[in-house]
């Protein structure tokens, strides 16, 4: 079985120097260029608050929304970890977009055909028994790839280790499921422009609560539908009939005189 | 900020909507059409009757009456309103109420059989309330039907109604466009006091196409308007 | 057609101009892209396409199958008469929403790939099956209409044949996807202001639609009794606005319900914002209409009647431009406005959909079906009605 990878950031290691999304840019075959944010030609960048630096990329969420909202399939989360995006099938409604709790996935907007665009976790290296680039070029370990389980492991020996440096939290741990990103830091996470009040439910389960409902909609209103239909037609049948016998009472009464 | 833009959007089209209505008028436009929007739509269920009377059905015991918009616009403003008296009775088709102005007199039909409950003496002492709001505040009587189910039959309604009103216009130009065609060009005001611009003679003519009882008179005192109602009824 | 032209003159000039600009601001959406033509960002990805022609127009729509139902399954045939413009009006509905959908989807011709890609974890397919399905129903339950028309009676008495089977689908299938609209946003509980954001939103959106359905009969009768000059059912049509009271009031009561249990009342009165358009949308669009049409004498006035529903239409708009882009503003962190051609596509829709609804109303017989059973006088001078038309 394949062991389900991660990458750890841990911020207080990143000195800014870029070289995450310049491999990035390289591997991928994106456009040149520092880029400040995400964009649909930076799938990594560095946000840099008060001198501290974080790095934005797809979180690749254990049970990803974008996986769950794409009405045709597009996104798939592979078991090494990668959530993959098939433009092929993308029909382009940007749910998404809408949907992703940490608003990662860009769109090509000045595209005719535009595509999706966000970080693949280097799948194509993982597969090669490869790390990520980003993982790879970081020249002190601020980004550091492995498998999972071990990265929490260490994550938290570094947070126990030394507890005043850290806050003590892995971001990512549980943040809607788990994702495959974790960050620790020593400045608190919401000063560096982290959702920390997000769910710590995947979010697909949200709706699923709302769509498995939609078998027993149909049966019990199938069935609702049908029975009211036919109560209240069989009263104006009924109606009919009892009109029609008077009718013909009526009828035989006259002719009973006449006769 | 959007929310803001689509509530304003819909401001500006009813405020140009209204703009446009008020402006109707002034603008060129057909002659059929003039005459259309100067019509009230028919609401409610109301009942037509082709005597140029309504009855509106709120509860079968005791039902509303009144004149149709036809009437009144073809006599023009009324000078006196004549309604019969109250606990009579009349029956479907019989003459109701005298619509008249100076000595020219239309009778509409009673559009059921009944008892006259009431009468609106409100209308009676301002007879132009009917020209006003035909179909609302110039009501003219309430009645309680004998025979409502059987007879609403014989009446208009719903489409039908509104293919006669359509109808009675149309049939009222076309006898009048030989006759007073430029009054008709001027701008839409046939359906007032379109009568005036027809003499005695040429009126009474119009007028029995229209209607079942019409009548000119010479002495204005209403009590002649008894007498004549009370001996004889079609006067043409 | 006479009663059409000239009345409209000023309308149809209005019409003209937004139609010349809605085209080229279609040449600039397929030609350059949707960057080009709207103002839709990575951070704003769902606009006035998505929240107005696709969520609000089938909200808008949703007439057809509460008529629909009230008729056929209910057994009200009072409501007949308002049977075809409710379902005329659902389809012309549904079928701009396609139009919408189409200049909104980044890949319009990939469309086509919800039949065959399934992802049924995914409300957005559900609501894509329920939407084409019902648009198909839609189109059955309008065809007797329109083989009426072409006295092809075959078809008409095996359509009609089928008529209880197909009210039941529709009515199920609205009922999925009317509540789906609100599921569509349940994923999104921390970037929705608490104000719009529900676990109840599927069950909102539900019942909002059958309100707002019975509003938009109301207007949409008020509105076509003024263009074609034909008599208005008032009587049922006030009993339509009770109907909508009942479903206000329900809609209300859920509403309080849900803000204290998620202990949201104290957004209420945060000086926001977003609170103002929150009580805009809930005085304009719920609470006046309701005082106004639970009083039986403004709920039987021509007047009346026309503002309570016309509020609860317009309510109802705002509580969907609300959910789907105010709601989302604090959480982007930056406001989204339409550029002028995403204006100028969405008014081209609805204008579209008056022109299709008047053509189809002088066309087909949509409002002439009750004729056949009174037959009167009045054919008589219809006659005069078509001489006097040719006079010079």
């Amino acid at each position: 079985m394949i062991k389900k990878k991660a990458m750890l950031i841990d911020i207080t290691l990143c000195v800014g120097c870029n070289a995450c999304q310049v491999v990035c840019k390289e591997e991928n075959g994106l456009m040149e260029g520092e880029e400040q944010r995400l964009s649909a030609t930076a799938y990594t960048a560095l946000n840099e608050y008060d001198g501290t630096y974080v790095r934005r990329m797809c979180q690749h969420c254990d049970d990803p929304t974008c996986v769950s909202v794409c009405p045709v399939g597009a996104f798939t989360k592979t078991a090494a970890g990668p959530v993959l995006y098939d433009e092929n099938k993308c029909i382009g409604c940007r749910y998404c977009m809408q949907a992703c709790p940490f608003q990662v996935p860009r769109y090509e907007w000045d595209s005719t055909y535009p595509r999706v665009q966000k970080c693949k976790f280097c799948a194509g290296r993982l597969e090669r028994g490869l790390q990520p680039a980003c993982a790879e070029a970081c020249p002190t370990g601020a980004t550091k790839f492995g498998d999972r389980d071990e990265l929490i492991k260490e994550a938290y020996e570094r947070l126990q280790a030394e507890p005043e440096k850290y806050v003590q939290k892995i971001y990512g741990l549980e943040e809607v499921g788990g994702t495959s990103i974790l960050y620790i830091s020593s400045v608190p996470f919401e000063q560096l422009g982290f959702k920390t009040t997000m769910s710590k439910v995947a979010l697909p389960t949200l709706t699923w609560n709302a769509l498995s409902k939609i078998p027993s909609v149909v049966a019990v209103g199938g069935v609702f539908l049908y029975g009211v239909w036919w109560i209240t037609n069989r009263r104006t049948e009924v109606q009919q009939l009892e009109r029609k016998l008077k009718e013909m009472e009526e009828g035989s009464n006259g002719q009973g005189t006449l006769n | 900020m959007v929310v803001l833009l689509v509530l304003l959007t819909i401001v500006i089209v009813i405020a140009l909507q209204l703009y446009a209505e008020a402006h109707r008028h002034t603008q060129p436009a057909s002659r059929l059409q003039q005459i259309r929007s100067s019509v009230e739509p028919l609401a409610t269920e109301r009942f037509i009757h082709p005597g140029h009377s309504w009855v509106e059905v709120k509860e079968p015991k005791l039902v509303t009456v009144g004149v149709d918009d036809f009437a009144p616009r073809f006599i023009g403003r009324l000078t006196s309103l004549l309604l019969p008296e109250e606990g009579g009775t009349v029956r479907q088709g019989d003459k109701l109420a005298a619509l008249r102005r100076g000595n020219r007199v239309v009778w509409t039909a009673a559009p059921v059989s009944g008892t006259i409950v009431s009468v609106n003496h409100e209308a009676e002492t301002r007879p132009s309330l009917v020209n006003e709001s035909p179909y609302n505040k110039g009501w003219i009587v309430r009645i309680a039907p004998t025979n409502l189910r059987l007879e609403l039959r014989n009446l208009l309604r719903g489409i039908s109604a509104d293919r006669w009103r359509d109808a009675l216009r149309m049939h009222l130009i076309q006898s009048f466009v030989p006759r007073i065609g430029t009054v008709l060009q001027d701008g839409g005001t046939y359906v007032d006091n379109i009568g005036d611009a027809l003499t005695d003679e040429q009126w009474q003519k119009v007028a029995s196409e229209f209607f079942t009882f019409c009548s000119l008179i010479d002495d204005q005192s209403p009590t002649t308007l008894h007498a004549q109602n009370d001996e004889e009824g079609v006067l043409s | 057609m006479n009663k059409l032209i000239g009345k409209i003159t000023f309308w149809k000039v209005v019409a003209g101009l937004i139609f010349a600009s809605g085209l080229y601001a279609t040449y600039v959406r397929f030609v350059d892209g949707l960057g080009a033509s709207t103002n839709l960002s990575d951070e704003f990805p769902w606009g006035l396409w998505v929240g107005f022609d696709v969520i609000t127009g089938v909200g808008l729509a949703a007439g057809g199958f509460t008529i629909a139902a009230m008729v056929y399954i209910f057994n009200l045939k009072r409501f007949e008469p308002i049977v075809r413009p409710a379902i005329l009006t659902a389809f012309l509905g549904y079928l701009l929403v396609i139009v919408g959908l189409m200049y909104d989807l980044g890949r319009p011709l990939h469309i086509w790939h919800a039949i065959i890609m399934w992802n049924p974890r995914s409300v957005m397919f559900e609501v894509a099956w329920c939407v084409m399905l019902y648009t198909t129903v839609l189109a059955l339950e309008f065809s007797p209409i329109v083989f009426e028309r072409l006295q092809f009676n075959k078809a008409y008495k095996a359509i009609k044949r089928v008529t209880i089977p197909l009210v039941i689908v529709g009515v199920l299938l609205s009922t999925l996807h009317q509540s789906s609209l609100g599921s569509v946003y349940l994923i999104v509980p921390d970037k929705l202001h608490p104000l719009w954001y529900s676990p109840y939103l599927p069950l909102f959106f539900y019942i909002s639609a059958i309100g707002v359905g019975c509003a938009m009969v109301i207007v949409e009768s008020f509105l076509s009794s003024r263009a074609f000059h034909r008599g208005l059912e008032m009587n049922l049509l006030s009993q339509l606005g009770k109907i909508s009271v009942v479903m206000l009031g329900v809609y209300l009561t859920l509403k309080v319900v849900d803000l204290l249990e998620r202990n949201a009342v104290s957004h209420l009165f945060a000086f926001r914002y977003e609170t103002g358009l929150y009580w805009l949308e809930m005085v304009i669009g719920v609470i006046v209409p309701m005082l106004l049409l639970a009083r039986k004498k403004i709920r039987e006035n021509y007047n009346g009647l026309f503002a309570g529903a016309f509020l609860v239409v317009v309510g109802f708009v705002l509580n969907r431009m609300n959910t789907t882009i105010t709601g989302f503003e604090e959480w982007a962190g930056t406001t989204y406005f339409p550029s002028w051609m995403e204006i100028s596509v969405t008014l081209s829709i609805v204008a579209f959909g008056f022109v299709a609804f008047a053509l189809a109303a002088q066309y087909l017989p949509i409002f002439t079906h009750e004729e056949h059973a009174v037959s009167s006088p009045a054919d008589e001078f219809t006659k005069d009605l078509k001489l006097v038309s040719q006079m010079p």
